[in-house]
Protein backbone atom coordinates (compact mmCIF):
# COMPACT_ATOMS: atom_id res chain seq x y z
CA UNK A 1 0.00 0.00 0.00
CA UNK A 2 2.63 2.47 -1.08
CA UNK A 3 1.75 5.93 -2.35
CA UNK A 4 2.90 7.09 -5.77
CA UNK A 5 5.51 9.73 -5.01
CA UNK A 6 7.32 11.87 -7.58
CA UNK A 7 9.94 14.59 -7.54
CA UNK A 8 8.68 17.87 -9.00
CA UNK A 9 10.38 21.10 -10.05
CA UNK A 10 8.61 24.46 -9.82
CA UNK A 11 9.05 27.07 -12.54
CA UNK A 12 7.46 30.29 -13.71
CA UNK A 13 5.48 32.83 -11.72
CA UNK A 14 2.49 30.49 -11.26
CA UNK A 15 4.36 28.32 -10.45
CA UNK A 16 3.99 25.28 -12.68
CA UNK A 17 5.09 22.05 -11.01
CA UNK A 18 6.50 19.46 -13.41
CA UNK A 19 7.64 15.92 -12.67
CA UNK A 20 11.40 16.12 -13.00
CA UNK A 21 12.82 15.22 -16.41
CA UNK A 22 16.07 17.16 -16.45
CA UNK A 23 17.25 18.83 -13.27
CA UNK A 24 20.18 20.58 -14.95
CA UNK A 25 21.21 23.80 -13.22
CA UNK A 26 21.29 26.62 -15.75
CA UNK A 27 20.97 30.38 -16.14
CA UNK A 28 17.30 30.57 -16.99
CA UNK A 29 14.07 29.55 -15.24
CA UNK A 30 13.37 26.24 -16.98
CA UNK A 31 12.88 22.66 -15.91
CA UNK A 32 14.29 21.39 -19.19
CA UNK A 33 16.79 23.91 -20.63
CA UNK A 34 18.41 21.41 -23.00
CA UNK A 35 21.89 22.67 -23.78
CA UNK A 36 20.83 26.31 -23.60
CA UNK A 37 21.75 28.81 -20.88
CA UNK A 38 24.64 26.86 -19.31
CA UNK A 39 26.18 28.05 -16.07
CA UNK A 40 29.02 30.45 -16.78
CA UNK A 41 32.39 30.49 -15.01
CA UNK A 42 33.01 34.09 -13.86
CA UNK A 43 36.12 36.06 -14.75
CA UNK A 44 35.97 37.60 -11.26
CA UNK A 45 33.76 37.16 -8.21
CA UNK A 46 31.00 34.54 -8.25
CA UNK A 47 28.40 33.44 -10.72
CA UNK A 48 25.27 31.48 -9.80
CA UNK A 49 22.79 29.27 -11.52
CA UNK A 50 19.15 30.30 -11.28
CA UNK A 51 17.81 28.70 -8.09
CA UNK A 52 15.58 25.64 -8.28
CA UNK A 53 12.64 24.46 -6.17
CA UNK A 54 12.38 20.67 -5.86
CA UNK A 55 9.70 18.91 -3.82
CA UNK A 56 7.95 15.56 -3.63
CA UNK A 57 4.26 15.17 -4.52
CA UNK A 58 2.13 12.12 -3.88
CA UNK A 59 -1.17 10.41 -4.59
CA UNK A 60 -2.66 7.28 -3.05
CA UNK A 61 -1.53 8.04 0.49
CA UNK A 62 -2.68 5.39 3.00
CA UNK A 63 -2.85 7.19 6.34
CA UNK A 64 -0.01 9.69 6.33
CA UNK A 65 3.29 10.87 4.84
CA UNK A 66 5.85 12.60 7.08
CA UNK A 67 9.54 13.15 7.90
CA UNK A 68 10.61 14.43 4.48
CA UNK A 69 14.35 14.79 4.06
CA UNK A 70 16.89 15.31 1.25
CA UNK A 71 20.54 14.54 0.70
CA UNK A 72 23.41 14.53 -1.79
CA UNK A 73 26.37 12.16 -2.29
CA UNK A 74 28.53 14.76 -0.47
CA UNK A 75 30.91 15.37 -3.39
CA UNK A 76 28.93 17.66 -5.68
CA UNK A 77 31.40 20.55 -5.62
CA UNK A 78 34.39 18.40 -6.58
CA UNK A 79 32.49 16.24 -9.08
CA UNK A 80 31.13 19.27 -10.89
CA UNK A 81 34.49 21.11 -10.54
CA UNK A 82 32.84 24.27 -9.25
CA UNK A 83 36.17 25.79 -8.20
CA UNK A 84 37.68 26.84 -4.86
CA UNK A 85 34.72 27.73 -2.67
CA UNK A 86 32.24 26.87 -5.42
CA UNK A 87 29.39 24.65 -4.25
CA UNK A 88 25.82 23.57 -4.66
CA UNK A 89 24.06 25.82 -2.14
CA UNK A 90 20.83 25.05 -0.33
CA UNK A 91 18.49 27.60 1.28
CA UNK A 92 18.48 27.34 5.10
CA UNK A 93 16.19 28.76 7.77
CA UNK A 94 17.36 29.78 11.24
CA UNK A 95 15.00 27.23 12.84
CA UNK A 96 12.39 24.66 11.92
CA UNK A 97 12.07 23.04 8.53
CA UNK A 98 14.50 24.21 5.85
CA UNK A 99 12.06 23.51 3.02
CA UNK A 100 10.21 26.42 1.42
CA UNK A 101 6.39 26.17 1.70
CA UNK A 102 4.65 26.15 -1.66
CA UNK A 103 2.93 29.45 -0.72
CA UNK A 104 6.40 31.03 -0.38
CA UNK A 105 7.65 29.82 -3.76
CA UNK A 106 9.54 32.55 -5.57
CA UNK A 107 10.44 32.45 -9.25
CA UNK A 108 14.18 32.38 -9.99
CA UNK A 109 15.58 35.54 -11.56
CA UNK A 110 18.93 36.90 -12.68
CA UNK A 111 20.72 37.86 -15.86
CA UNK A 112 19.63 35.17 -18.28
CA UNK A 113 22.58 33.35 -19.81
CA UNK A 114 25.07 34.72 -17.29
CA UNK A 115 24.10 34.38 -13.62
CA UNK A 116 21.16 33.90 -11.31
CA UNK A 117 20.56 36.06 -8.27
CA UNK A 118 22.11 34.74 -5.06
CA UNK A 119 19.46 33.21 -2.77
CA UNK A 120 20.73 35.47 0.02
CA UNK A 121 21.04 38.64 -2.08
CA UNK A 122 19.62 41.44 0.06
CA UNK A 123 17.61 42.91 -2.82
CA UNK A 124 16.96 40.18 -5.35
CA UNK A 125 17.35 37.09 -3.17
CA UNK A 126 14.69 34.57 -2.18
CA UNK A 127 12.25 36.21 0.26
CA UNK A 128 11.90 33.06 2.35
CA UNK A 129 15.67 32.84 2.98
CA UNK A 130 17.35 36.21 2.37
CA UNK A 131 16.41 37.77 5.72
CA UNK A 132 17.54 34.77 7.77
CA UNK A 133 20.72 34.95 9.84
CA UNK A 134 21.66 31.60 8.32
CA UNK A 135 23.51 31.70 5.03
CA UNK A 136 22.75 29.10 2.35
CA UNK A 137 24.44 25.82 3.24
CA UNK A 138 26.83 23.66 1.28
CA UNK A 139 24.67 20.79 -0.03
CA UNK A 140 27.71 18.51 0.36
CA UNK A 141 27.17 18.70 4.13
CA UNK A 142 23.83 16.90 3.74
CA UNK A 143 24.45 13.20 3.13
CA UNK A 144 22.63 9.96 3.89
CA UNK A 145 24.15 10.06 7.39
CA UNK A 146 22.87 13.60 8.04
CA UNK A 147 20.12 14.56 5.61
CA UNK A 148 18.54 18.02 5.34
CA UNK A 149 15.21 18.36 7.19
CA UNK A 150 12.90 19.55 4.44
CA UNK A 151 9.45 19.14 5.98
CA UNK A 152 8.26 17.73 9.32
CA UNK A 153 4.56 18.23 8.55
CA UNK A 154 2.37 15.11 8.91
CA UNK A 155 0.28 14.97 5.71
CA UNK A 156 -2.98 12.97 5.75
CA UNK A 157 -4.09 13.54 2.16
CA UNK A 158 -2.75 13.74 -1.36
CA UNK A 159 -0.47 16.73 -1.77
CA UNK A 160 3.11 17.94 -1.92
CA UNK A 161 5.93 18.79 0.47
CA UNK A 162 7.86 21.98 1.05
CA UNK A 163 10.67 22.52 -1.48
CA UNK A 164 14.42 22.23 -1.29
CA UNK A 165 15.80 25.45 -2.82
CA UNK A 166 19.24 25.03 -4.37
CA UNK A 167 21.58 26.84 -6.73
CA UNK A 168 25.08 26.30 -8.05
CA UNK A 169 27.79 28.81 -7.11
CA UNK A 170 30.73 28.98 -9.52
CA UNK A 171 34.02 30.77 -8.87
CA UNK A 172 36.80 31.79 -11.25
CA UNK A 173 38.70 28.48 -11.18
CA UNK A 174 35.61 26.36 -11.91
CA UNK A 175 35.68 24.20 -15.05
CA UNK A 176 33.39 25.11 -17.95
CA UNK A 177 31.79 22.28 -19.87
CA UNK A 178 29.73 19.10 -19.54
CA UNK A 179 28.98 18.01 -15.99
CA UNK A 180 29.39 14.53 -14.52
CA UNK A 181 26.21 12.71 -13.49
CA UNK A 182 25.11 12.99 -9.85
CA UNK A 183 22.29 11.44 -7.78
CA UNK A 184 20.13 13.34 -5.28
CA UNK A 185 17.75 11.63 -2.85
CA UNK A 186 14.49 12.39 -1.04
CA UNK A 187 13.42 10.28 1.97
CA UNK A 188 9.94 10.12 3.51
CA UNK A 189 8.04 7.99 6.00
CA UNK A 190 4.68 6.57 5.00
CA UNK A 191 1.98 4.44 6.57
CA UNK B 1 34.33 6.76 -16.98
CA UNK B 2 31.22 5.56 -18.81
CA UNK B 3 28.74 3.06 -17.49
CA UNK B 4 25.83 1.94 -19.62
CA UNK B 5 22.62 1.93 -17.63
CA UNK B 6 18.99 1.08 -17.97
CA UNK B 7 17.43 4.56 -17.83
CA UNK B 8 14.44 3.34 -15.89
CA UNK B 9 16.66 2.05 -13.19
CA UNK B 10 15.89 -1.01 -11.08
CA UNK B 11 12.83 -3.21 -11.03
CA UNK B 12 11.38 -1.96 -14.31
CA UNK B 13 9.61 0.97 -12.69
CA UNK B 14 8.48 3.93 -14.66
CA UNK B 15 8.88 7.18 -12.81
CA UNK B 16 5.16 7.69 -12.37
CA UNK B 17 4.43 4.46 -10.51
CA UNK B 18 4.51 3.47 -6.86
CA UNK B 19 7.47 1.37 -5.73
CA UNK B 20 6.99 -2.38 -5.39
CA UNK B 21 6.09 -3.53 -1.88
CA UNK B 22 7.96 -6.65 -0.71
CA UNK B 23 6.70 -6.90 2.89
CA UNK B 24 3.49 -6.26 4.84
CA UNK B 25 2.99 -5.31 8.46
CA UNK B 26 1.24 -7.53 11.02
CA UNK B 27 0.32 -6.20 14.46
CA UNK B 28 -0.69 -8.29 17.46
CA UNK B 29 -2.83 -6.40 19.96
CA UNK B 30 -2.68 -6.92 23.72
CA UNK B 31 -5.93 -8.96 23.60
CA UNK B 32 -4.57 -11.20 20.84
CA UNK B 33 -6.39 -9.54 17.93
CA UNK B 34 -4.17 -9.34 14.86
CA UNK B 35 -4.17 -6.65 12.17
CA UNK B 36 -2.56 -7.22 8.80
CA UNK B 37 -1.93 -4.77 5.92
CA UNK B 38 -3.67 -7.04 3.40
CA UNK B 39 -6.69 -9.23 4.11
CA UNK B 40 -5.37 -12.78 3.83
CA UNK B 41 -8.62 -14.03 2.24
CA UNK B 42 -9.53 -11.17 -0.11
CA UNK B 43 -6.28 -9.22 -0.67
CA UNK B 44 -8.05 -6.01 0.34
CA UNK B 45 -5.72 -3.45 1.91
CA UNK B 46 -6.30 -2.12 5.43
CA UNK B 47 -5.21 1.12 7.04
CA UNK B 48 -2.92 0.83 10.04
CA UNK B 49 -5.04 0.92 13.25
CA UNK B 50 -2.81 3.66 14.70
CA UNK B 51 0.05 5.50 12.93
CA UNK B 52 1.44 6.67 16.28
CA UNK B 53 3.22 4.94 19.15
CA UNK B 54 0.98 2.63 21.17
CA UNK B 55 1.22 -0.62 23.06
CA UNK B 56 1.18 -3.89 21.14
CA UNK B 57 2.02 -7.48 22.11
CA UNK B 58 4.21 -7.68 19.01
CA UNK B 59 4.77 -5.98 15.66
CA UNK B 60 6.24 -7.46 12.49
CA UNK B 61 7.11 -6.98 8.83
CA UNK B 62 6.51 -10.20 6.89
CA UNK B 63 7.79 -10.94 3.33
CA UNK B 64 5.42 -12.09 0.60
CA UNK B 65 6.23 -15.79 0.10
CA UNK B 66 2.87 -17.05 -1.21
CA UNK B 67 2.37 -16.50 -4.95
CA UNK B 68 -1.42 -16.82 -4.78
CA UNK B 69 -1.57 -14.14 -2.04
CA UNK B 70 0.56 -11.83 -4.23
CA UNK B 71 -1.74 -12.44 -7.22
CA UNK B 72 -4.83 -11.80 -5.09
CA UNK B 73 -3.48 -8.46 -3.88
CA UNK B 74 -2.26 -7.36 -7.32
CA UNK B 75 -5.60 -8.20 -8.96
CA UNK B 76 -7.32 -5.93 -6.46
CA UNK B 77 -4.70 -3.20 -6.86
CA UNK B 78 -5.17 -3.20 -10.63
CA UNK B 79 -8.73 -1.92 -10.05
CA UNK B 80 -7.54 1.11 -8.05
CA UNK B 81 -6.74 4.59 -9.41
CA UNK B 82 -3.28 4.53 -7.76
CA UNK B 83 -2.30 0.85 -7.83
CA UNK B 84 0.54 -0.23 -5.58
CA UNK B 85 1.81 -3.67 -6.50
CA UNK B 86 3.49 -6.28 -4.32
CA UNK B 87 5.95 -9.03 -5.17
CA UNK B 88 7.41 -12.23 -3.75
CA UNK B 89 10.59 -11.83 -1.76
CA UNK B 90 13.12 -13.79 0.25
CA UNK B 91 13.58 -11.07 2.87
CA UNK B 92 13.66 -12.26 6.49
CA UNK B 93 10.77 -11.63 8.88
CA UNK B 94 11.35 -8.64 11.15
CA UNK B 95 9.45 -9.40 14.38
CA UNK B 96 9.65 -7.44 17.65
CA UNK B 97 7.93 -8.64 20.85
CA UNK B 98 7.25 -5.70 23.12
CA UNK B 99 7.71 -5.43 26.85
CA UNK B 100 5.03 -3.93 29.08
CA UNK B 101 6.85 -0.59 29.16
CA UNK B 102 7.34 -0.34 25.41
CA UNK B 103 5.26 1.21 22.62
CA UNK B 104 5.79 0.73 18.91
CA UNK B 105 4.77 1.87 15.45
CA UNK B 106 5.39 0.54 11.96
CA UNK B 107 5.84 2.46 8.72
CA UNK B 108 7.44 2.40 5.28
CA UNK B 109 10.45 4.56 4.56
CA UNK B 110 10.37 5.70 0.94
CA UNK B 111 13.47 6.70 -0.96
CA UNK B 112 13.42 8.50 -4.32
CA UNK B 113 16.73 8.97 -6.06
CA UNK B 114 16.87 11.24 -9.08
CA UNK B 115 19.95 11.48 -11.19
CA UNK B 116 20.84 12.75 -14.59
CA UNK B 117 22.39 10.59 -17.27
CA UNK B 118 23.34 11.00 -20.92
CA UNK B 119 21.28 9.58 -23.74
CA UNK B 120 22.83 9.18 -27.18
CA UNK B 121 20.71 10.86 -29.86
CA UNK B 122 22.31 8.63 -32.52
CA UNK B 123 21.80 5.14 -31.08
CA UNK B 124 19.66 5.63 -27.95
CA UNK B 125 22.21 4.22 -25.49
CA UNK B 126 21.85 5.59 -21.94
CA UNK B 127 25.01 6.00 -19.92
CA UNK B 128 26.53 7.64 -16.89
CA UNK B 129 29.65 9.70 -17.34
CA UNK B 130 32.24 10.94 -14.86
CA UNK B 131 34.72 13.58 -15.97
CA UNK B 132 38.30 12.30 -15.98
CA UNK B 133 41.49 13.71 -17.42
CA UNK B 134 41.54 10.95 -20.02
CA UNK B 135 37.99 11.70 -21.09
CA UNK B 136 37.14 15.36 -20.50
CA UNK B 137 33.83 15.20 -22.33
CA UNK B 138 31.09 12.54 -22.65
CA UNK B 139 31.29 9.99 -25.48
CA UNK B 140 28.66 7.35 -26.27
CA UNK B 141 30.11 3.98 -25.17
CA UNK B 142 28.28 2.18 -27.97
CA UNK B 143 28.63 4.29 -31.13
CA UNK B 144 31.25 6.86 -30.10
CA UNK B 145 29.02 9.89 -30.70
CA UNK B 146 29.90 13.05 -28.81
CA UNK B 147 28.83 16.65 -28.75
CA UNK B 148 30.79 18.58 -31.34
CA UNK B 149 31.41 22.21 -32.23
CA UNK B 150 30.94 23.74 -35.63
CA UNK B 151 32.41 26.83 -37.26
CA UNK B 152 30.43 28.29 -40.17
CA UNK B 153 33.67 28.58 -42.15
CA UNK B 154 35.78 25.64 -40.94
CA UNK B 155 33.20 22.99 -40.06
CA UNK B 156 33.80 20.71 -37.06
CA UNK B 157 36.47 22.11 -34.74
CA UNK B 158 37.68 21.74 -31.17
CA UNK B 159 36.82 25.17 -29.80
CA UNK B 160 38.71 27.46 -27.47
CA UNK B 161 36.67 27.67 -24.25
CA UNK B 162 36.66 31.19 -22.85
CA UNK B 163 35.98 31.86 -19.18
CA UNK B 164 32.78 33.74 -20.01
CA UNK B 165 31.35 30.61 -21.64
CA UNK B 166 32.08 31.72 -25.20
CA UNK B 167 33.43 29.05 -27.59
CA UNK B 168 35.60 30.32 -30.43
CA UNK B 169 36.88 28.65 -33.56
CA UNK B 170 40.66 28.10 -33.11
CA UNK B 171 41.36 28.55 -36.82
CA UNK B 172 39.46 31.83 -37.16
CA UNK B 173 41.16 33.01 -33.96
CA UNK B 174 44.59 32.66 -35.65
CA UNK B 175 43.64 33.94 -39.09
CA UNK B 176 41.47 36.96 -38.47
CA UNK B 177 38.42 38.20 -36.62
CA UNK B 178 37.32 35.82 -33.85
CA UNK B 179 34.25 33.74 -34.60
CA UNK B 180 32.02 31.77 -32.24
CA UNK B 181 31.19 28.07 -32.67
CA UNK B 182 27.80 26.45 -32.39
CA UNK B 183 27.21 23.22 -30.51
CA UNK B 184 25.93 20.16 -32.33
CA UNK B 185 24.40 18.19 -29.52
CA UNK B 186 24.28 14.43 -29.98
CA UNK B 187 24.18 13.52 -26.30
CA UNK B 188 21.24 14.69 -24.21
CA UNK B 189 20.90 14.96 -20.45
CA UNK B 190 17.93 13.06 -19.04
CA UNK B 191 16.79 12.34 -15.51
CA UNK B 192 16.24 8.83 -14.16
CA UNK B 193 14.24 8.21 -11.00
CA UNK B 194 14.69 5.17 -8.76
CA UNK B 195 12.16 4.42 -6.04
CA UNK B 196 12.41 1.91 -3.25
CA UNK B 197 10.85 1.13 0.10
CA UNK B 198 12.38 0.11 3.41
CA UNK B 199 10.31 -1.38 6.23
CA UNK B 200 10.59 0.24 9.66
CA UNK B 201 9.67 -0.49 13.26
CA UNK B 202 10.24 2.07 15.99
CA UNK B 203 10.11 0.97 19.62
CA UNK B 204 9.78 3.60 22.32
CA UNK B 205 10.77 2.99 25.93
CA UNK B 206 10.75 6.10 28.08
CA UNK B 207 12.63 8.73 26.11
CA UNK B 208 14.56 6.22 24.03
CA UNK B 209 13.40 5.28 20.55
CA UNK B 210 15.04 2.33 18.83
CA UNK B 211 14.54 2.09 15.07
CA UNK B 212 14.78 -1.16 13.12
CA UNK B 213 14.89 -0.82 9.34
CA UNK B 214 15.05 -3.61 6.78
CA UNK B 215 15.75 -2.53 3.21
CA UNK B 216 14.91 -4.24 -0.09
CA UNK B 217 18.26 -6.04 -0.04
CA UNK B 218 17.55 -7.54 3.39
CA UNK B 219 20.04 -5.36 5.24
CA UNK B 220 18.77 -4.59 8.74
CA UNK B 221 19.98 -1.47 10.52
CA UNK B 222 19.27 -0.59 14.14
CA UNK B 223 19.54 2.98 15.38
CA UNK B 224 18.86 4.78 18.64
CA UNK B 225 17.10 8.10 18.07
ZN1 LIG C 1 25.46 6.13 -29.44
ZN1 LIG D 1 36.50 28.99 -38.10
Amino acid sequence: MAATVNVEEGNGSGPTWTVITSGRYCTTDSYNPGSNYPCVVPTSGNNYSYWKHHRIAWTGVGTQISNIRWYTPGNVASTWQLGTGGQLMVGLRDSGDHGCPTANYQQATGTQGTTGHYIKDATNGHDYYKSQAATPGDADNYTSASPLTVDTTVYNANGASKSVVTQVKLVTDATQGDKSNITFTFLYDEI
Amino acid sequence: MRTTINPVMDEGLSTMEAPITLMYWALEDLDGTTYVLYDLATGEQHKVPDPNFRRWKSVAWIPFTDASFVDLINERQAQLPNPSYVDLSTLPVLHVKLRDDEEARVFFRGKIEYSDFYECGECGTAFLWMREDTEPYPVCPKCGACNTWFCDIHGEVTPIFLQNGERRCPICEKQGPPRGCSLIRRLFLRTAVRKELAYCIQVKRGDIITEYVINKDGIVTVNSL
